[in-house]
């Protein structure tokens, strides 16, 4: 009986630490950007999402990316600094 | 590879089934149920041969990471459990799934059968959100939340099973040259949370056990399509009553980068007098070792989520 109440309580203890790390940690890391490329100078990235918004992102040689050119489709892993660590081009 | 040569692949997992079938065709014409959705299987995996996206589900359990928005995931296993002193059982499931954003995933599903001693009944379904608190590639992991519920259709519809956790993963060594970030030469993941039920006939009672879990994925010498992966864990998720010592081991194969097949071989003890575990097929005491085979594969742009 007491290992079961002592169960129960991790449970609801981890459910309620869930929920507080779920909204602390809620959209940190990389973001997954998917969009079309406006424009390409060297390092410099410009995509335009689905919204139409614009994301300025920058990558350098520790970078996996695809070369693409303005009007291709792509994924991309950004940092809120707008570092790329991934840019995909899509089929 | 040849349409021809890939449903002979399709086509060889319908006959490692076929003991079932055979069986079933015999004593129970719902058997012929099994058969209708394995086809329905095949050719949904010959339809959507050669389209293009990323398998994303490595461990059966689960780790943390989503598939793309709007992508439609389809996770399909079969197998044979089998323990001392009793005859094998069968089961074939189908989930699906697909993010409705950049980082919350959806899985809804897990419709499937299974058969023994004579009986077929259907599987639990389950609902299962999931979010990517904190996405990570390298020795920084990434960490998600889950949470889920079984709608109990196999057995006594007063007991609900429920499970949440936390999945923390690295996605290791992805070569340079590649740009999906899930493509490693090393994957690791860490499960913790815990499984309830809630029993309505006695009162609303709940009850809580831990869950964890921990496996590992990783290319192999021959190829870096072919994977080996190892897990144990405390019981699968989808069953209250399976606890440790739990464990599978096989092989991935990733036919392309949205289609993979996998064989796994699972291993559960029963330390009581025998119980249902898995998805719902009853063991007897000792060991009892399920043989599975998985199709799994995603297609894109079937949602209206970017």
């Amino acid at each position: 009986m007491k290992l079961k109440l002592t169960v129960t309580g991790f449970a609801a203890v981890k459910f309620l630490g869930t929920t507080v790390l779920s909204l602390a940690f809620a959209g940190c890391g990389l973001d997954g950007v998917r969009g079309t490329v406006v424009s390409v100078e060297e390092n410099r990235y410009v995509i335009r999402d689905g919204r139409g918004r614009e994301w300025h992102v920058h990558a350098d040689e520790r970078s996996h990316r695809d070369h693409v050119q303005a009007g291709e489709e792509v994924r991309v892993y950004v940092t809120k600094e707008g570092y790329a660590a991934f840019i995909q081009r899509l089929q | 590879m040849t349409h021809a040569r890939f449903f002979i692949q399709v086509t060889g997992f319908r006959r490692i089934v076929c003991p079932a079938l055979v069986v079933a065709r015999r004593r129970n014409p719902a058997g012929r149920r099994i058969r209708l959705i394995v086809s329905v299987l095949a050719v949904a995996g010959l339809v959507l041969y050669g389209q293009d996206a990323s398998a994303v589900r490595p461990f059966v359990t689960d780790d943390a990471r989503v598939v793309y928005p709007g992508q439609l995931e389809v996770e399909n296993f079969g197998g044979m459990t089998m323990g001392r002193d009793r005859k094998p059982g069968f089961e074939i499931r189908s989930l699906q799934g697909t993010s409705v954003t950049d980082r919350l995933e959806i899985i809804a599903g897990g419709f499937g059968f299974q058969y023994e001693n004579n009986t077929m009944t259907p599987q639990d379904l389950v609902f299962q959100p999931k979010y990517v608190l904190y996405r990570s590639f390298g020795l920084v992991p990434s960490v998600s939340a889950a949470a889920a519920v079984l709608a109990p259709l196999s057995g006594n519809r007063q007991l609900w099973n429920s499970y949440h956790m936390m999945h923390v993963s690295w996605f290791l060594f992805t070569p340079q040259d590649s740009t999906d970030p899930y493509d490693n030469d090393l994957a690791i993941h860490v499960n913790l949370g815990a499984k309830g039920q809630y029993h309505a006939g006695l009162g609303g009672r709940w009850t809580n056990k831990l869950y964890w879990a921990t496996g590992f994925e990783v290319m192999t010498p021959i190829s870096r399509e072919l994977r080996v992966l190892g897990e144990i864990f405390n019981g699968d998720p989808f069953s209250f009553e399976e606890e440790f010592p739990a464990y599978q081991v096989g092989f991935r194969w990733y036919k392309t980068p949205n289609l993979q097949w996998d064989f796994v071989v699972r291993g559960v003890r029963d330390g009581g007098i025998g119980s249902g575990i898995g998805a719902g097929i009853e063991t007897g005491p000792g060991w009892n070792y399920t043989v599975q085979i998985g199709l799994r594969f995603l297609v894109d742009d079937v949602f209206p989520f970017r």
